[in-house]
């Protein structure tokens, strides 16, 4: 290696080392880009539909995030999105009161969560088996409580979650940013945080330090349910009807976020604000090549290739990190 | 030409610069080694000796500067070069894959293959084995290397190193992980092998060690050259020592004035199946207690039954006279007691986190305010501990990994000094650390049962065993075979219980 890179990638590693600036480049080519090559991508309409759109994934991915730091996985997302959502819809149906919706939801996505947490956390079975058990077996639950058909909601109110607007930004906006702020100061700002990194960094250091391992390997996956949940009530509200096979593969989508905002799958290293940028890249992507009039396959093969991509030059940057 | 009647030094580094993200590890370097010598590198912790061991072995690329092997210039650019020109390393740091077992660890990249293009394990089994038996230790080819203690992995790295049949050997610190026995083999061996003509170069911050071992070396300080001594055994250490830290230095072992007190600290019946049988031992105000023993005699065992690390079937711990529960580590903190683990890389840093992280993050709880943390207070704390341990780095957000030995040691002790603890177990703390820093650490651990806290030291060194410690505690396969008062012990009587001699010796 010669020098000259040498020098290049200190560089490079010292302005990644604030956690989540690496996807901003990308995400200011693409904006860019589109703003270049199509007419409608920068109006504000437009904005706000974006956001919107990321807004579902990335409430989710921010829950992933805490998973997948302490080196751990949740597969069962996209099936708990399918019942918080029908458990919700039920709540709000038969009580006609929406915060118990919430809250009923809320309260689903929490017990999943903990389930998947105390597994992993205590049989110490790999959280990618668990959590993939868990993807069939809420699925499935799902299906069966709903006889597979679809639960409609009919409540005014409960619209405004999803399709409301505040001062013209949509409320799901709102919502996620809301959720990844108070994501943003646990990770950086607590204690807790500290101990879902230290956990996917090197656990034997980590207990050997007076941590509860188990404990806080928990308090992973019950966030992640809690995320699944918020982000249910979202879609919900937007949708105003819960289908039991709603957010299928969702998980691989806030997977990808979560990965392409330069989290580590190998835990111990990433943050929120990369997330909340991989999301809405993804959005971004979507959003853009539909206006730019090719067919959504051609979105899979873009978004595919966005990941691989990223993850490469976070290998690449760590590799001559280490060799320097 | 006019230097004919010298020959060609073997390895010859002319101007070597080096530097980090603008730190400079080596400035203007330049050294000739002879063939056939053990030529020790000293230097205090993050002096470079480190640095310009992996220029030599292609790690890293030197900004400027040249290498010459035998008179001619080379490029080094990968450890394969440096392999094809016949240099074996055993690094300060671990090099084995975790996973692999121990052949195929140490037949990595040259695998025996039989007639027929396969693995011959047979061969290559066999041949472990007998490397093992001339370092004196038995060797289980088929386990995988990370079911080994830090010392096994050691010996692997050695045996792997050697049966290279290197022409230039770096050991960096190859004998900060083992006793005293192993320690003689592997001195046994480079005597062998410097009679075949290999040449050595020694990293080491032992002075007895060096003494025994070298013949020449070359002191560095802060990246640069000091001086070259031709003939070590005829030098005094002192000399040698005022050279490494660049002043006289005084006490080794600085003598304390703390006042004995009362018991703090009791372990009663502790046994742990098949590792320790009924361990008893008392701790008082104010006292240093030894734990010394042969490797695998059930000193880091006990620390770490103490400390809840691990399992123990039987046996109670009392703080202050009331028993405590202590089920994991953190019941241990929470009653007061702390363990610095002999392990560094794997139980005691965060390697990936900066060195502030690490510093505070046993004891989160007492940088919290409201709920969350005060980074004001984190940046004072690791700030105050980094003047008081001299821990020399750029800054406290530097990524430990990128520290040197001594200096990630150093981190790892002021998270414990920080968790502020009444009792605490010390394992191997002065492990790579310089003579400098090791006085110290003395000072420290001295400061802090002159207040009144109680410390066990776990040490492989007899010298500072007996030299910090009011009484020694000497383990014997997974018991306490005796425990002796700093004024009657004796090197030769603590070795004599450690290797099992009854109590009448
Ligand atoms: N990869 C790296 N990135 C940044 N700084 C580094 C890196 N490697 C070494 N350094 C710095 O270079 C200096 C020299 O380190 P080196 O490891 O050579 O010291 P050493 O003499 O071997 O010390 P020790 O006795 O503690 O092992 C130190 O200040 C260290 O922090
Ligand atoms: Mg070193």
């Amino acid at each position: 290696m010669d020098k000259t890179a040498e020098k290049k990638d200190s560089i490079f590693s010292k302005l990644s080392r604030v956690s989540g600036t690496g996807a901003l480049l990308p995400l200011l080519i693409i904006i860019i880009f589109l703003s270049i090559f199509t007419k409608s991508f920068l109006t504000t309409s437009n904005i706000m539909q974006v956001l919107r759109q990321a807004a579902v994934y990335s409430i989710m991915a921010t829950g992933m995030t805490f998973v997948i730091i302490t080196g751990g996985i949740d597969l069962s997302q996209g099936s708990v999105l399918a019942l918080c959502c029908v458990t919700s819809a039920f709540t709000i149906n038969s009580t006609g009161n929406m915060w118990l919706g919430i809250i009923v939801a809320i309260l689903t996505g929490a017990v999943v969560g903990l389930v998947n947490g105390v597994v992993v956390a205590y049989i110490k079975i790999p959280a990618f088996i668990m959590t993939l058990g868990s993807l069939y077996v809420v699925r499935g639950l799902t299906l069966y409580i709903t006889n597979s058909t679809q639960v409609a909601v009919q409540h005014d109110k409960f619209k405004v979650i999803g399709q409301g607007f505040l001062f013209n930004i949509p409320i799901p906006v709102y919502i996620f940013l809301i959720v990844g702020a108070i994501a943003y100061i646990i990770l950086e700002h607590t204690a807790t945080g500290r101990y879902i990194f230290a956990i996917g960094s090197n656990e034997a250091t980590t207990r050997l330090s007076g941590v509860k391992v188990e404990r806080n390997i928990i308090k992973a996956y019950l966030f992640s349910g809690i995320c699944v949940a918020l982000a249910a009530v979202v879609y919900l509200s937007r949708l105003s009807a819960a289908q039991p096979t709603a957010g299928q593969s969702y998980e691989l989508e806030a997977i990808a976020a979560v990965v392409i905002g330069g989290t580590s799958i190998a835990g111990g290293e990433g943050g929120i604000f990369g997330t909340l940028v991989g999301a809405v890249i993804i959005a971004i992507i979507r959003n853009g090549l539909v206006l730019l009039g090719v067919g959504s396959f051609f979105t899979q093969i873009v978004v595919g290739l966005i990941i691989v991509g990223a993850v490469s030059l976070d290998v690449i940057r760590r590799r001559l990190a280490m060799n320097k | 030409m006019k230097n004919q009647d010298k020959p060609t030094p073997i390895v010859e580094f002319k101007g070597i610069c080096k530097a980090f993200l603008g730190v400079k590890a080596l400035d203007n370097v330049s050294l000739k080694i002879n063939k056939g010598e053990v030529h020790c590198i000293l230097g205090e912790n993050g002096a470079g000796k480190s640095t310009l061991m992996k220029i030599l072995t292609g790690v890293y690329t030197a900004d400027e500067g040249d290498i010459f092997i035998n008179g001619n210039q080379v490029d080094i650019c990968d450890i394969r070069q440096a392999q094809e020109l016949n240099i074996g390393t055993v690094f300060q740091e671990n090099s084995l894959i975790p996973h692999l077992t121990v052949a195929e660890n140490i037949f990595l990249t040259r695998e025996i293959k039989n007639s027929i293009g396969l693995m011959d394990w047979n061969s290559m089994n066999k041949e472990c084995i007998e490397w093992g038996r001339k370092l004196g230790v038995n060797l289980d080819p088929s386990i995988t290397v990370n079911k080994l203690s830090v010392a096994e992995q050691q010996i692997i790295e050695i045996v792997k190193m050697f049966s290279r049949n290197p022409h230039i050997v770096i050991l960096d610190e190859p004998t900060s992980a083992l006793s005293d026995s192993e320690i003689e083999n592997l001195f046994r061996i480079v005597k062998e092998m410097q009679k075949q003509g290999v040449t050595f170069i020694y990293i080491s911050h032992r002075m007895d060690e060096i003494k025994t071992i070298g013949n020449s070396a070359t002191v560095l300080r802060d990246g640069q050259y000091i001086a070259t001594i031709d003939n070590i055994k005829e030098i005094e250490t002192e000399k040698i020592i005022s050279y490494i830290v660049g002043r006289p230095l005084d006490e080794q072992f600085p003598g304390r004035e703390a006042e004995i007190g009362e018991v703090i600290f009791e372990v009663k019946n502790l046994s742990v199946p098949k590792v320790l049988d009924n361990i008893n031992l008392q701790l008082r105000r104010g006292e240093v207690l030894g734990f010394s023993g042969l490797m695998g005699s059930g000193r880091t065992e006990t620390a770490k039954a103490i400390f809840g690390a691990l399992k123990r079937s039987e046996g109670s711990i009392y703080m202050y006279g009331e028993e405590i529960d202590i089920k994991g580590p953190h019941d241990a903190i929470k009653h007061g007691i702390s363990y610095l683990p002999e392990d560094r890389k794997e139980e005691g840093l965060f390697l990936e986190k900066d060195i502030s992280w690490n510093v505070v993050f046993s004891s989160l709880h007492k940088m919290k305010r409201t709920n969350l943390l005060d980074m004001k207070e984190e940046k004072r704390v690791v700030e105050k501990y980094k003047t008081q341990l001299d821990i020399r780095t750029p800054s406290i957000r530097q990524v430990t990994k990128y520290l040197s030995g001594g200096n990630q040691q150093k981190v790892v002790f002021a998270k414990w000094l920080y968790a502020e603890t009444d009792v605490y177990i010390f394992d191997e703390p002065t492990r790579g650390i310089d003579v400098g820093a090791k006085s110290e650490i003395y000072n420290i651990i001295n400061d802090l049962v002159t207040c009144g806290n109680a410390v066990i030291v776990i040490s492989s060194e007899l010298p500072e065993i007996l030299g910090i410690c009011d009484r020694i505690a000497v383990f014997h396969e997974g018991t306490i075979a005796t425990t002796l008062d700093r004024t009657g012990a004796t090197q030769e009587k603590i070795m004599h219980y450690a290797m099992g001699g009854d109590i009448s010796g």
